[in-house]
This record gives structure tokens, C-alpha cells and sequence, in this order.
């Protein structure tokens, strides 16, 4: 490609051109300045979103470590079919998730 | 440029030292020739205003990179020449695709009309005719160093081409123009 036009539109005076120029500089640092910023603006969103990150990652670390309920019961259901003596109190003594009813304490199981 | 002038590369770095004049100064001493050689490439002024603005801004941005043992001026033709370049590109890719659904839409950009006392210059309008005729680099170098004054050292930085070229160049012109006029 090569330049094709002549320059004879062109103005040129002094006074012109040092207004052109003025405007040309003020505009750069404009432009500079409002791309600093924008690239502050993006390194605080960038902060936020490590943050974040490490927020999500220690709760999700916390439910791993945390006991599982579901867990619990099924080790108590376990519990009740092994150690405990086989009779309807012993069971009833040894499953943590409900309280022994008291008819069954007295009586036992009829 | 005389001797007490600061040296471009000075200028250049004042702006990471909070000097903003002192980049004011450098484009200043710059702006005249970078618009001349946007408009070779792009035609329309503001086009070509629009172009210096945004070499400018590359120039302000990235000033901390550039290194001091080269020289500026070639360094700041060339991005104003790829701005230019690009933005010829872009227009000629718009132009095409109006045509696509105006079924009467200019060819080609028009020359934007010379400046009067310009033309006056040219003194015939037979002169100006030939030098529409002139190859591209010729009618540049021509355009730049007899109608605006400017050497053929400071023509050779903008076109990114060497001083003996750009001479040819208008040596050729001349000798195209006389032979066109006779």
C-alpha cells in the first residue's frame, strides 16, 4: 500500500499547529490516565475474585473435614445391629438418633 | 532544531516524571510532519488529525519501552504509517461492503481539493494534472519536500526510506512534470 493523496487540504500555520498539538498532548495523558485506571479497576476485581477463591476453597475444606450425619446414622445402624445385646432396651439404649421410648425401658418388648 | 533544544528522547521520558509540557514540546515539534504523512495515507484532515491523536497516545503509553539509542522520528512515522495504513484498510473494506446494497456508491475516494493558494502554487492546472499522474512515492516526496518545504533527510524518516530514494524520487518527478508540460 502506498500513500495516495496529496497534502494540499491541509492548513499550515504555526498557530495551528501548536493548538493541535496542545490538544494532541492533553488527550494522550487523558487516555493514559483513564487506561490506569481501568487497569487499577481490574487488578482490585482480580483481588476480589482471589479472595473469593480462597473463601469458597477453606468452606469447601471445612465441609470435606466436617462429620457427615448420614454417616453417624449409618454407623449407629451398625452399632445397634452389632454390639449391643439382641433384645429390644439394648437396642434402644444404643441408637443415638431417638431417645429410648419409656415404655420400652420399663417393660421391655411384649 | 538548535543546540539548546532537548533532545527527543528527554522529552519523551519527562511524561513518567509527571512533566507533561515537556511531551506537549515533542509533539509540537512533530505534529506538523506526522499529520502531512497521515494525510498522504488516509486523504480527509480529520481522518489524519484522528491518526496523529492515536500515534500519539501509543507514544505517551509506551514511551518507557522505547530505547534511547534509537531515534524517534522513524520510530513515530512508522506507527503513524501502520495507523494510517490500517485505517485506509478498514475504509476500503467498508466501501466495498456498501456496495453490496447501495447499487450506486463512490468507486474510489475523491481527492480532497487542494488548499487555493496551494493550487495557485502549481500555477497550471495541467501541472497538477501531471502530478495526479506521478506514481505514489514520486507524488509523496514531491508533495512533501516542494510544496511543503520539508528535506529530503526529514521526508525520509516519515516514508521509512533512504535520504538517496527520496531524492530520486523528486528528481524523477521533476523530470515526469517537465516532460508532462511540454
Amino acid at each position: 500500500m502506498n500513500p495516495e493523496f496529496g497534502t494540499g487540504h491541509i492548513p499550515d500555520d504555526d498557530a495551528r499547529w501548536d493548538t493541535l498539538a496542545r490538544r494532541i498532548a492533553a488527550n494522550a495523558a487523558a487516555i493514559r490516565e483513564h487506561e490506569s485506571s481501568a487497569i487499577g479497576w481490574l487488578a482490585g476485581i482480580r483481588a476480589a475474585l482471589v479472595a473469593a477463591s480462597i473463601v469458597l476453597a477453606v468452606a469447601a475444606t471445612l465441609l470435606t473435614l466436617s462429620p457427615n450425619p448420614r454417616a453417624e446414622t449409618a454407623s449407629s445402624r451398625l452399632e445397634v445391629i452389632v454390639l449391643p445385646e439382641n433384645d429390644v432396651v439394648g437396642q434402644a439404649l444404643t441408637r443415638r438418633d431417638q431417645s429410648p421410648a419409656v415404655g420400652t425401658l420399663l417393660f421391655g418388648a411384649r | 532544531m538548535n543546540d539548546a533544544a532537548p533532545p527527543d528522547a528527554d522529552l519523551l521520558s519527562a511524561p513518567a516524571r509527571g512533566d507533561e509540557r515537556a511531551f506537549e514540546t515533542l509533539v509540537r515539534r512533530y505534529v506538523r510532519r506526522a499529520t502531512f504523512l497521515a494525510a498522504q495515507w488516509v486523504g480527509d484532515r480529520d481522518d489524519a488529525e484522528d491518526v496523529v491523536q492515536e500515534a500519539f497516545a501509543i507514544v505517551h503509553r509506551t514511551a518507557g519501552d522505547f530505547d534511547v539509542q534509537r531515534t524517534f522520528a522513524p520510530w513515530l512515522f512508522g506507527i503513524v504509517r501502520r495507523l494510517s495504513s490500517n485505517r485506509r484498510a478498514r475504509d476500503q473494506r467498508r466501501r466495498r461492503l456498501l456496495s453490496l446494497w447501495h447499487s450506486r456508491v463512490e468507486a474510489d475516494r475523491v481527492v480532497p481539493p487542494a488548499d487555493a493558494a496551494v493550487m495557485a502554487a502549481l500555477e497550471t492546472e495541467s501541472l497538477a494534472r501531471a502530478l495526479d499522474r506521478l506514481p505514489a512515492m514520486q507524488r509523496a516526496c514531491f508533495d512533501l519536500i516542494v510544496l511543503r518545504n520539508l528535506s529530503p533527510r526529514e521526508v525520509a524518516d516519515m516514508h521509512g526510506i533512504s535520504e538517496s530514494t527520496v531524492r530520486q524520487h523528486v528528481f524523477r518527478a521533476r523530470a515526469a512534470l517537465k516532460a508532462g508540460l511540454e
